[in-house]
C-alpha cells in the first residue's frame, strides 16, 4: 500500500506551489538544512552520511582487490543501495525490493564511468581496486536521490585508496634486470625487486601494500565529482528537495548530475507524465546553475573539515 | 560446466558462441561492404571521423506491425544489425487487488534480449539490465498511453531483442516498434512515440555528434543523449543523458534528435496507414 | 542558498542515567515520593521492578512477577490511586473510547472504510455510521453503498471519534456528528502520540486565523480557519460540501501561517514538547515578532531558540 494523499491535500499542495508557497514556507528552489558528514563508518575505506530534512543515508566504499576480466576493462565500481523497511514502513517486501533495485540500478549507471579512474588500478591489465558502493537508506521524507548523492560524492570524498608498490619476481641468478637496476639493487632480495606501482613496471606480478600508509591517498578529481539535483517539474513551475506530499504532486521528476565544473554527467527521467518542452530548457539551465551551487557547497564543507579523517565521535 | 548447469530444456537456447557467417566473394569490395554495415573496422581512418555514414544519419528503419497472429498488436522492427519483435496485450483485467481502486490503467514493460542477442551469451534470467531498458521504454510510452481509458486494466508491452546493436538506438527502436503495436492494438494514445539518440565523441566542445550511434560508436563516445517524443503534439516525453556533456552540447543534440524525431514519425504513420490499408482491402 | 551542515550532537531529552542492576529490590522505587505532583516522573525501562504487588495494583504497561509490580515499557510510571501504569514516550496510538482521533482512508470494503489512525491495526468505519446525505439520521441504503467512494475514498482525511472497539482490538470509529468529517483547506503534521494530551476540545482556533485538530492519534490537521456560523451543514446538511474534495480560496497569508504553525509543530515535536494551542499561539507570536520567515524555523538553532524562549515563558 502505497503512501496516498487526498484530493483536499494534492491540490491544496499543487495550489500552493503554483503560487510559490510550500507547504513548510520554502521557497521553490530551497533546499532544506543539508548535513553531511564524512568518515562514520570505521571499518570501510570511505564513507559518509548524509542527511536532507528528515531523510537520511549512509553509504560506505569498500575497496577489494579483483583481477581484470578477460576483457581488460571489468567493472571497477559494484553499487547497491538497500532501503531500509523502517525508511518505507508502508512497502511491501516487493515493492521495497524494486525500490533498492531500481536506486541500485541509477547508481551505478551514473557512478561507474566516474569511480572508474586509474587510480584504482593496482597493476596495469592485471589487478584492481574493486569499489563497492553500498548505501543505506535509513529513513524517508522525500528527495532520496539528493540524499543519496551527496552521501555517495560524501563517501567518495572521504575514500582512502591504500598506497601499493609492484612487486617483480626475478629469476634466481638471472643477472640484472631492468627493474633492479632502478632500484640501485642495494636492498634487494633475492626473491625479488620493489618498485612503485606508479611506473607502470611492465614486469610486475604482485603489489605489496606501502608500510605506515594507513591514510592512503584520496581520489584525484574529489572536488569534481558530480552532485545530484532533483528537478520536479509541475509545468509552468519547477522546485527542488521535495517532501513526499510535494513528489507525489510533481508529474515529471528530472535527476540532474552535475559536476561543479558545470559538466553534466547524466539526465534522468522519472514518473509518468511528458516533459513540458517550453520550460525544459529554463529548468535545466536553472538547474545546471544550483547544481553548481550546491557542488561547491559541499566541496567548502568537505573541505572545512579538513584532510584528515574525521570519526563520528571526534 | 557452469553453462550446462544454467541450462535451461524449456526455452528455445542459442548457441554457445556465435560468428558472423563468412562470404567469399571473388570482388575485391570487401571493404565496402564493411563499410556499408558500418562494421568496426580495425584500421580507422581517423577516430572523430565516422566510418560509412554522414554524422547525421539514421540508419534505414524496417518496420512492419501485426506479424504475431496471437497478440492484439504486433510489431517487427529491424534497423540495421537490431532486430526487435515487440507484442501487446490487453487492455485486459488486472489480478492484483491494489489495481481495483484506480482510476486509471497500468502499462508494464518488459524488454528481453534473447539469449542469442548479444555476441556474448545472456543467460535467460531476469536481471537488472533488462529491468533498466523496461522501464526507459516504460517511461516514454507511459505520457502517450491514454490510461485513464482503460481504469482498473492493465496493458502489457513485451519486447523481445532478437539483436542489440547500440543501447540507446536500441531503446529508440524499441520505443518506436511499441508505440506502432499499441496503436496496431487499439489502444488509446496521445500519438505516436519515437526516440532517437546522439552521441558526441573527441574532447569537449570539438568533436563531432554522430545520430543513432552503434555499439562501437556509442562505447567510443564521450556522451549520449536520449529523446523520445511525441512529434505529432510537439512534446517530450523522456530525455535521458549519459557520459561527460556540457548543457549547451546537451541542449544542440536534444534538438537535432527532436528534429529527427519528425521524421521518423513519418516513417512510423506510413508502415501503420499501410497496414490499415491492407486490413481494410482483406476485409 | 545551500546550507550544509557537519555532524550534530543528538539533543535527545531521554538521556538515561546509568544505574546498577536495575532489578534490585532496593532500586524499587518509593512511590509516595515519585508522585509528588512537583516532582520530576520517574523513568523505567522494561523488566525493571517498579513496586510492590500487594499495595498496588497493575495497569497498562506492567506485569506482576513474584510479588513484584514490573515495568514492561520504557516510558514514564504514573499512579492513579492503587493503579500503577508505566506511559511509553513512543508508542502507537493506543485507542479510548471517545477520543478524537484524525485518519486517513487506506481501503474501501463492503460497508466499511478501513482508516489509518496511527494504531496497532486499521480502525473501522462503519457505513453506518457516517452521515448520510439527505437526513440527519436515516437508515443506510443499497444505493449508498453503491456509492461509498463518493462520501471517502482511499487517501481521504478525516476527523472522527473512536467508538467501543471490536473484539480483536481495532477501533471502531464515528463521524455521526456535524464537527467530524471529511478534511480540507489544510495540511496534516504527524507527531508521536505522546504528545497530545487528553483535552476539553481537540478544536482550536488560533488567533492568527488557523484552525488546529490535534488528534489523539498523534495526527495533525492545521487549515484555514472556518467561521462557525459559515460551517457546511449547520441549517440541514449539505452532502455535496461535507464531501467535496475541492478547497476553497485560500490567501498567501493564511498559507504561510498554516506553514509557520505547522514548522512550529514539528519543532516542538523535536523536542518532546506536549502540543497545546496557548504553547503554540505563543510560539507563533515569537516567530512573527522575531520576523522569521516560516521556511526559518527549518534551522535547527532558529528551533532551539524559539523552544528556550517557549519554555521559559511557560
Amino acid at each position: 500500500m502505497a503512501y496516498q494523499l487526498s484530493k483536499a491535500e494534492s491540490s491544496y499542495t499543487a495550489s500552493g506551489l503554483l503560487l510559490s508557497q510550500r507547504l513548510d514556507g520554502r521557497s521553490l528552489l530551497d533546499y532544506r538544512p543539508i548535513t553531511v558528514e564524512a568518515g562514520v563508518a570505521p571499518t570501510a575505506n570511505g564513507s559518509a552520511r548524509a542527511r536532507i530534512g528528515d531523510t537520511e543515508v549512509v553509504v560506505a566504499v569498500k575497496l577489494d582487490v579483483k583481477k581484470m576480466g578477460e576483457d581488460g576493462e571489468g567493472g571497477r565500481c559494484v553499487c547497491s543501495v538497500e532501503c531500509s523497511p523502517s525508511a518505507y514502513p508502508q512497502l511491501d517486501r516487493d515493492s521495497l525490493s524494486d525500490l533498492s533495485a531500481d536506486l541500485s540500478t541509477l547508481l551505478s549507471t551514473y557512478l561507474t564511468p566516474i569511480v572508474s579512474t586509474p587510480e584504482l588500478l593496482i597493476i596495469p591489465s592485471q589487478l584492481y581496486w574493486q569499489a563497492s558502493v553500498d548505501a543505506l537508506v535509513l529513513s524517508s521524507s522525500g528527495n532520496v536521490h539528493d540524499t543519496l548523492f551527496a552521501a555517495v560524492r560524501a563517501a567518495l570524498w572521504d575514500l582512502r585508496v591504500p598506497r601499493t608498490r609492484g612487486v617483480v619476481y626475478e629469476v634466481p641468478g638471472g643477472g640484472d634486470d631492468v627493474a633492479m637496476g632502478e632500484d640501485g639493487g642495494s636492498s634487494v632480495e633475492k626473491a625479488g625487486v620493489l618498485d612503485h606501482m606508479r611506473g607502470m613496471k611492465r614486469g610486475a606480478v604482485d603489489f605489496d601494500l606501502v608500510d605506515g600508509a594507513d591514510d592512503g591517498t584520496p581520489l584525484e578529481g574529489r572536488s569534481d565529482l558530480p552532485v545530484c539535483v532533483t528537478l520536479n517539474l509541475l509545468s509552468p513551475v519547477f522546485y527542488l528537495d521535495a517532501t513526499i506530499p510535494e513528489e507525489l504532486c510533481a508529474p515529471t521528476r528530472l535527476l540532474l548530475f552535475i559536476r561543479p565544473s558545470g559538466t553534466l554527467c547524466g539526465i534522468h527521467k522519472l514518473g509518468e507524465a511528458e516533459l513540458p518542452p517550453a520550460e525544459l530548457k529554463e529548468a535545466l539551465q536553472e538547474g545546471v546553475r544550483l547544481g553548481k551551487e550546491l557542488g561547491g557547497a559541499m566541496n567548502a564543507r568537505m573541505g572545512g573539515m579538513g584532510g584528515k579523517r574525521m570519526g563520528p565521535f571526534s | 560446466m557452469s553453462t550446462l548447469i544454467n541450462f535451461d530444456r524449456r526455452r528455445v537456447n542459442g548457441p554457445e558462441k556465435s560468428a558472423p557467417p563468412l562470404y567469399f566473394d571473388d570482388d575485391d569490395d570487401d571493404d565496402e561492404v564493411e563499410e556499408e554495415d558500418a562494421q568496426p573496422s580495425s584500421a580507422r581512418p581517423s577516430p572523430s571521423q565516422r566510418v560509412g555514414r554522414a554524422p547525421s544519419s539514421v540508419r534505414p528503419i524496417f518496420l512492419e506491425t501485426g506479424l504475431i497472429p496471437s497478440a492484439p498488436g504486433s510489431a517487427y522492427l529491424e534497423q540495421a544489425l537490431t532486430k526487435l519483435v515487440c507484442a501487446v496485450y490487453g487492455p485486459r483485467q488486472l489480478k492484483s487487488a491494489v489495481s481495483m481502486s484506480s482510476e486509471r490503467g497500468t502499462l508494464s514493460v518488459s524488454l528481453k534480449y534473447a539469449p542469442f542477442a548479444t555476441p556474448a551469451r545472456k543467460a535467460p534470467l531476469r536481471d537488472a539490465e533488462d529491468r533498466r531498458l523496461s522501464l526507459r521504454v516504460r517511461a516514454a510510452l507511459a505520457p502517450a498511453v491514454r490510461a485513464e481509458s482503460f481504469p482498473k486494466a492493465g496493458v502489457d508491452v513485451f519486447v523481445h531483442v532478437l539483436q542489440g546493436d547500440g543501447e540507446d538506438a536500441l531503446v529508440c527502436a524499441a520505443v518506436m516498434a511499441a508505440s506502432a503495436a499499441l496503436a496496431d492494438a487499439g489502444v488509446e494514445m496521445l500519438g505516436l512515440v519515437v526516440g532517437c539518440c546522439a552521441v558526441r565523441v573527441g574532447l569537449p566542445g570539438t568533436g563531432p555528434r554522430w545520430l543513432d550511434p552503434c555499439e562501437e560508436e556509442q562505447r567510443r563516445a564521450r556522451g549520449g543523449v536520449g529523446v523520445t517524443c511525441l512529434p505529432a503534439l510537439g512534446t517530450v516525453a523522456d530525455l535521458w543523458q549519459w557520459g561527460e556533456l556540457s548543457l549547451d552540447e546537451v541542449d544542440e543534440m536534444a534538438d537535432e534528435c527532436r528534429s529527427k524525431c519528425d521524421e521518423l514519425h513519418h516513417v512510423a504513420v506510413k508502415v501503420l496507414l499501410e497496414s490499415a490499408k491492407r486490413r481494410l482491402g482483406r476485409s | 542558498m545551500f546550507t550544509i551542515l557537519g555532524p550534530v550532537a543528538s539533543s535527545s531529552k531521554w538521556r538515561g542515567s546509568s544505574s546498577g542492576d536495575a532489578r534490585r529490590r532496593e532500586d524499587a522505587m518509593d512511590l509516595d515520593y515519585d508522585f509528588d505532583d512537583e516532582g520530576v516522573q520517574k523513568l523505567t525501562s522494561p523488566g525493571e521492578i517498579i513496586t510492590s504487588a500487594t499495595q498496588f495494583m497493575r495497569g497498562h504497561g506492567t506485569f506482576v512477577e513474584d510479588n513484584d509490580v514490573v515495568a514492561s515499557l520504557s516510558g514514564t510510571v504514573e499512579r492513579v490511586n492503587k493503579l500503577v501504569s508505566v506511559r511509553a514516550l513512543r508508542a502507537r496510538y493506543h485507542g479510548e473510547v471517545g477520543d478524537l482521533v484524525v485518519g486517513r482512508i487506506t481501503e474501501v470494503q463492503a460497508a466499511r472504510w478501513k482508516v489509518d489512525v496511527n494504531s496497532h491495526q486499521d480502525a473501522l468505519l462503519r457505513l453506518s455510521s457516517v452521515n448520510l446525505p439527505g437526513g440527519v439520521q436515516r437508515r443506510k441504503l443499497e444505493s449508498d453503498e453503491l456509492e461509498m467512494r463518493k462520501f471517502f475514498e482511499e487517501g481521504d482525511l478525516l476527523v472522527a471519534e473512536v467508538q467501543p472497539m471490536h473484539g480483536d482490538g481495532a477501533l471502531s470509529l464515528h463521524t455521526r456528528s456535524l464537527k467530524y468529517g471529511k478534511l480540507r483547506n489544510g495540511q496534516l503534521v504527524t507527531v508521536s502520540p505522546v504528545l497530545i494530551r487528553r483535552r476539553n476540545s481537540h478544536f482550536c482556533s488560533l488567533p492568527c486565523g488557523v484552525d488546529l485538530i490535534l488528534g489523539m492519534n498523534g495526527y495533525i490537521w492545521i487549515a484555514k480557519h472556518v467561521a462557525e456560523n459559515q460551517r457546511e451543514g449547520e441549517e440541514g446538511f449539505d452532502a455535496e460540501a461535507v464531501y467535496s474534495n475541492k478547497n476553497d480560496d485560500i490567501d498567501m497569508e493564511t498559507r504561510a501561517a498554516i506553514s509557520r504553525v505547522s514548522n512550529l509543530i514539528r519543532v516542538f515535536a523535536r523536542h518532546s514538547i506536549p502540543l497545546t494551542d496557548t504553547i503554540l499561539a505563543e510560539a507563533y507570536d515569537w516567530a512573527v515578532q522575531q520576523e522569521t520567515s516560516p521556511s526559518d524555523l527549518l534551522r535547527i538553532d532558529v528551533g532551539d531558540s524559539m523552544v528556550a524562549r517557549v519554555t521559559a515563558l511557560a
